[in-house]
């Protein structure tokens, strides 16, 4: 039952994270996908699906925050009512939506164009005036989007068509798009209601009609939708629920129909009768990260000691409270065309992480570490353990826990820390950002440097072939061997619990769900 | 004036310094938030110029004296304010979240006060005996069980195993009916009540206790009134309430505090998870309006005590 239960683990991760592998073109056009994902049967028209979140929605501004395409964020609620431009797949693939093509001949210049017959939920056109409006708007004070909207230049050609020139040359610019231009209101409703901007008007597949951040989101079908016969459902609602085990305990008993949440985190609901795990492809990376601008890490023996140090099994069973589950050591998942298992950093070995922190305090480096563990139970469990691999081969530790609403002011603002495990997983979907973000952007809690890496990793987001970008990585996750930034000791993945009566999952980006795309299989068409 | 009415007067003049210092003392704790309210609630990475903004539109770049007396002139017009987000007057949120919030504190007085009394006239009545004896070890366990802790428990067992009522959520009457209503706030009552009914049960009994060696319960006895029908309930249940009507008001307090962990716990769109959602969003008109509404339900609930004692035992007079 063990082997059956780990295999079974590790073959829903690789077939997930087998995304990673085709890596299509980046700039290409893909058709647009099907609605696959798991539920069989015909997709029926009608009912209601409730979907469980965490937080609520503070605003409907498509500039107000960030676009992350992680579930259980208001990103998921911004895909229903204003659907988008474009968005990744889970296979890395940029896939137009409502934009029919963004192409390029030179990175720089770029051409927009939009599906015909688009319109807002108010009746206004969703065309090129339409997206230069909201792009220009998203280039003001206060704007998530900023950056990007500020590189942009565009020009209205005619109704569908958009001109688009940037300030330099972005072979990721489609990518960037899918992740934080996406979401396109109507100038008219942005206009009218100013500030007070509380009925957000879309051309998705719902139309809101109702919102409270204490309860939730009520949506109902959108008639007008671009998608003939999409969205089958009538109704979707997003509720509120804090607390993490109920929102488990209420999937479970039928009173909403799906939520998400890490694979290990249900794993005493996955038996039950009723209850289904769609899993989202794209998976994700778990790592110890290390401060790389201050002493001992500094130093790459240092660094690589606790790679040596530590036990990437026994480092992923405790955090998951899974004895079958495998640790990882690899910068990408095995079934990945991206993986090259030569590049796997060594680890387990306490003799010679020992050597080498010998090594390290005999020259009178400090070997004094902090660990700083955000206070959720699965990374404090992580946290102690790496305490006692660490202090077994001669580091001094201490381990520190901060509410989880803090870490990230004192990792990523302060920079005070010397070892930190990264909350969640590091998702690996849309592979040309994500890695440019870990190594030299935003995602670089590590502030590690490294000129050869910044080479390595802008010839990735300039591949425009598998071959190409497979040995891109290659390059990467040869220099990372060698400088050990950070130190990945698992692989997991987000996963949908839902009900056995809902189908026609398929998720984007980090793990969105298209919401349109799903259907109850408890009832039939009249 | 009658008696009652003056007295009613000069609890509610009490009420109001009482209003102003805590009101006060709240829109002071917006000074000591890092760099500015505005700030704070935008982030760190936030623009200047949208920090600027947010802080003039709600007034946080004014000085506090001037920023509270602002807030007073608009709680004379029952102007709150708006929300940070959802730019809806603070007064329309706090009375739907406060209608939710009194039904199941209610619902939790109610239960607590139909099991409590009853068996603390049985135990006392009983003094000494196994029920007396079996009720005291409930009662202490119950006592010790925080409400962080009754709301998994009763969870456990209601939801997860007996799978009788829902998780979480909530349903007004006016949309499902009170049936459909009473499901969804059963479990979040009864977490409430476990600790009442133990608290209530505890003081009640003793209380009779003192009751039953009184002369006049002897002579009442004595007279072979009826033990049941007329000695318990006329004679010695009404003098020992006065506790009880102190107590209450106390517990209504408390409900409301509890309810936060409940609200929170349950999924239920009240004040309790109002408050918690407004410290997360640091909603400073929210949060302002939440306290200055507790303020006036525990002002007036102490009047109400002070005028259930009158009522209860004719020997008091309220002055």
């Amino acid at each position: 039952m063990a082997s059956t239960k780990k295999s079974r683990r590790m073959r829903s991760i690789l077939a997930g994270a087998a995304a990673i592998a085709t890596a299509a073109a980046l700039a290409a056009c893909a058709p647009e996908g099907g609605s696959g994902g798991s539920g069989s049967g015909e997709a029926v028209q009608g009912g209601s699906v409730t979907i469980v979140s965490a937080g609520p929605v503070a605003s409907w501004d498509p500039t107000a925050a960030l676009q992350q395409t992680i579930p259980g964020l208001a990103t998921d609620r911004f895909l229903a009512v204003y659907g988008a431009l474009l968005y990744v797949d889970t296979q890395s693939a940029v896939v137009p939506h409502m934009a029919e093509s963004l192409e390029t001949e030179d990175f720089q210049d770029w051409t927009l164009t939009l599906n015909p017959g688009i319109t807002f939920s108010d009746g206004t056109p969703y065309d090129a005036e339409a997206v230069k409006y909201n792009w220009d708007r998203a280039t003001g004070e206060g704007s998530a989007q900023k950056g990007l909207a500020s590189t942009i230049t565009s020009e209205v050609v005619d109704e569908l068509t958009l001109e688009i020139s940037l300030t330099a040359p972005n072979p990721v610019f489609d990518r960037d798009v899918a992740e934080q231009l996406q979401f396109i209101a109507s100038p008219a409703a942005l206009e009218e209601q100013g500030e007070d901007y509380t009925s957000p008007v879309g051309a998705g597949p719902f139309l809101l009609q109702s919102w409270d951040p204490a309860v939730g989101e009520t949506m109902t079908r959108n008639p007008d939708y671009f998608r003939e016969g999409r969205p089958y459902l009538d109704e979707l609602k997003f509720t509120v629920i804090a607390d993490p085990a109920q929102r488990v305990t209420t999937v479970a008993q039928g009173g909403a129909d799906i939520m998400n949440n890490y694979r290990f985190a249900l794993l005493e609901v996955l038996e039950q009768p009723g209850l289904e795990l769609f899993g989202v492809a794209s998976g994700g990376l778990r790592m110890a990260v290390l401060n790389n601008a201050t002493a001992p890490f500094n130093d790459v023996r240092a660094r690589e000691a606790v790679a040596l140090a530590i036990n990437p099994d026994e480092m992923t069973q405790t955090l998951t409270q899974d004895p079958d589950d495998a640790g990882w050591s690899g910068l990408f998942p095995e079934s990945s065309n991206l993986y090259d298992a030569q590049y796997d950093i060594e680890s387990n070995d306490p003799d010679a992480a020992k050597a080498l922190v010998e090594e390290l305090a005999g020259e009178g480096i400090d070997t004094t570490i902090s660990i700083v563990a955000a206070a959720v139970p699965e990374l404090v469990r992580a946290g102690e353990l790496l305490q006692i691999q660490l202090s077994a081969v001669g580091f001094d530790v201490q381990l520190e826990q901060v509410p989880l609403g803090d870490w990230s002011a004192r990792v990523r603002v302060q920079k005070d820390f010397d070892i930190t495990l990264y909350p969640g997983i590091f998702d690996l979907n849309n592979a040309p950002v994500s890695m440019n973000n870990l190594f030299v952007g935003t995602e670089n809690i590590a502030q590690y440097q490294s000129d050869e890496m910044l080479e390595a990793v802008t010839v990735a987001r300039e591949a425009t072939s598998a071959d190409e970008l497979a040995k891109a990585f290659g390059t990467v996750a040869k220099i990372y061997q060698r400088d050990l930034p950070f130190i990945v000791f698992g692989l997991d993945e987000r996963v949908y619990l839902h009900g056995d009566a809902v189908a026609g999952f398929e998720s984007i980006g980090r793990g969105m769900l298209l919401t349109e795309n799903l259907y109850r299989t408890d009832i039939t068409e009249e | 004036m009658t008696a009652v009415a003056k007295a009613v007067g000069i609890r509610l003049a009490y009420g109001i310094p009482v209003f102003f210092i805590v009101t006060f003392a709240m829109a002071l704790l917006v000074e000591f938030m890092p760099g500015s309210p505005g700030q704070a609630i935008l982030g760190e990475n936030a623009a200047p110029d949208a920090v600027a903004a947010l802080n003039e539109r709600y007034g946080y770049n004014l000085p506090p004296l001037e920023r509270y007396g602002n807030w007073l002139a608009g709680v004379a017009r029952l102007d709150l304010g708006t929300t940070l987000f959802t730019r809806e007057p603070v007064v329309d949120v706090l009375g739907r979240r406060l209608l939710v919030t009194l039904e199941v504190a209610g619902l939790a007085l109610g239960m607590a006060l139909i099991v409590s009394v009853p068996l603390a006239l049985v135990a006392a009545f009983r003094q000494g005996g196994w029920l007396d004896r079996i009720l005291n070890v409930v009662s202490s366990a119950m006592l010790s069980v925080p409400s962080f802790v009754s709301v998994v428990l009763v969870s456990l067992i209601f939801t997860v195993s007996l799978k009788a009522f829902p998780a979480t959520g909530w349903v007004p009457i006016a949309s499902g009916g009170l049936a459909e209503n009473l499901r969804f706030a059963f479990l979040p009552a009864l977490a409430l009540a476990l600790y009442e009914t133990a608290f209530f049960y505890r003081i009640v009994r003793s209380d009779l206790v003192a009751t039953l060696r009184e002369d006049f319960v002897l002579v009442a006895r004595a007279k072979g009134i009826p033990k049941w029908r007329t000695i318990a309930p006329r004679h010695v249940l009404r003098p020992s309430l006065t506790s009880l009507v102190t107590l209450l008001g106390l517990a209504v307090g408390r409900l409301l505090g509890g309810a936060v962990i409940v609200e929170f716990f349950f999924s239920i769109p009240g004040l309790g998870g109002e408050s918690i959602a407004a410290v997360g969003i640091k909603d400073m008109n929210m949060l302002q309006g939440i306290i200055a509404l507790g303020v006036v339900v525990y002002v007036l609930i102490f009047i109400l005590v002070d005028l259930a004692y009158a009522w209860i035992d004719p020997r008091v007079s309220v002055r």
